[in-house]
């Protein structure tokens, strides 16, 4: 079934407003190792009792499904070293998927406090998800433009999606960090597909995973 | 337990969430107006007067109706971030390879001889079918074109199985033919390269 704009939209908005908060509470600058998961990310005190509200619990921010290591591509520098791709979680609210993963550099012959925007690293995040049972693929929802349109939308798209980080020009890494990276995307209109997530191009994909069920 | 009162527990959530974002950071206080230039006016915002016409627009209402956020709702559509398996223009069948077939291979993925299938019932009865292949621009002719023509050909082969009354012409192109820019701005666009990876299909008779 077609799925109207109006419910979508408004269903991603308050999906959108979690992620959102619960991005807010990760590490997300890439300046710090692991995130550390919020106070209320565990034990009863999170749980809530009947007609309370509890905040947002992120339950992912240390989770990893999955990680692939691969020499650092090649970008605007040669910066060398290894990067570690980790997808945190793959979940599915309402008409949204939200993919959250992480970046780690490691570069055992630069400084520690050397930095390397993703530019530099030939990273640049645009997740695409393929539903490889129903054959669909889904890109990063975006405020203007259209993935499936000519150069000017899909440039729109990337640079309005839903997602971070946002602009991989100006996004640093610094050596040994993790940066935390997530994106919206449609949700795939079967579920219990097998997915294949590709976080970048160039990037090694995951695959076989399957969506989690949200709220 | 209906399902009414988790539902609205779930945004209260999501409201409760969104406090921050519509009201602004815990440490977003005046003092900060001495910060560095390009961040927002914050003593400046701070002395703007909160009205109700202001609350009213930034906030979300259990009971649902029509959100007024501040500059207006996004435009999300979601059929703009959906590649579905084919899309049709002009007479033109277009099939997304990325969904038929695995990375430098000519091998139909699961499930795509049926949804091929589904294509071939629409045909006409005993027409003429041009299938054309086409790749993007990485790899060169000597390995574009053999592979536009292996993946034409899986195509046609899917569509006779489905309809042997099809009379089927196959042509690999290559990269010649793109609908889409590879390069934007000076740097790759891998979106682009992922739509001129595909097989058309067009009655031609």
């Amino acid at each position: 079934m077609r799925l109207t704009h109006r419910p979508v939209l408004r269903r991603a908005l308050v999906a959108l407003v979690a992620v959102g908060a619960v991005a807010l509470t990760s590490a997300c600058t890439g300046d710090t190792d692991e995130p550390t998961p919020s106070a209320t990310a565990s034990g009863p005190a999170a749980e809530g009792g009947e007609g309370e509200q509890v905040a947002p619990v992120d339950d992912v921010a240390t989770q990893v499904i999955a990680e692939q290591t691969v020499d650092t591509p090649a970008g605007s520098e040669v910066a060398g070293g290894e990067v570690t791709l980790i997808l945190r979680d793959v979940r599915v609210d309402a008409e949204v998927l939200t993919v959250r993963w992480a970046l780690r550099w490691e570069a055992p012959d630069r400084g520690d406090d050397e930095e390397m925007s993703l530019f530099d690293l030939g990273i640049d995040p645009v997740p695409l998800v393929t539903d490889t049972t129903h054959l669909q693929a889904f890109l990063p929802l975006c405020i203007k433009g259209d993935w499936n349109g000519d150069s000017a939308d899909r440039d729109l798209c990337d640079a309005t999606m839903l997602a971070s980080p946002l602009v991989h020009i100006n996004t640093k890494v610094r050596n040994h960090s993790t940066l935390e990276g997530w994106a919206a995307l449609p949700a795939p209109e079967n579920e219990g597909g097998s997915l294949d997530v590709l976080i970048a191009d160039g990037l090694p994909v995951f695959t076989g995973v399957t969506a989690r069920q949200g709220s | 337990m209906t399902g009414r009162a988790p539902r609205r527990r779930r945004l209260a959530i999501a409201l409760v969430a969104a406090a921050p974002l519509v009201v602004g950071l815990p440490g977003a206080s005046p003092a900060a107006a001495t910060a560095t230039p390009g961040e927002p006016p914050w003593a400046e915002l701070a002395r703007t007067p909160v009205t109700p016409d202001m609350i009213e627009r930034a906030t979300l209402r259990l009971t649902g109706g029509p959100l007024h956020l501040v500059g207006g709702p996004l435009a999300l559509v979601r059929e703009k971030s959906v590649r579905e398996l084919a899309r049709e223009s002009q007479g033109v069948t277009t099939l997304t390879s990325d969904l038929l077939f695995g990375f430098d291979s000519a091998d139909l993925a699961p499930g795509a001889s049926a949804a091929i299938g589904e294509i071939a019932a629409a045909l006409p009865q005993g027409a003429a079918v041009a299938v054309d292949g086409h790749t993007d621009g990485l790899g060169g002719d000597a390995v574009n074109m053999p592979l536009s023509q292996a993946r034409a050909q899986a195509v046609a082969d899917a569509l006779a199985a489905a309809r042997p009354d099809l009379v089927l012409t196959v042509t690999g192109h290559g990269s010649a033919n793109p609908v889409a820019e590879e390069q934007s701005g000076g740097h790759d666009d891998p979106s682009g390269r992922a739509l001129n990876r595909r097989v058309e299909v067009r009655v031609t008779g």
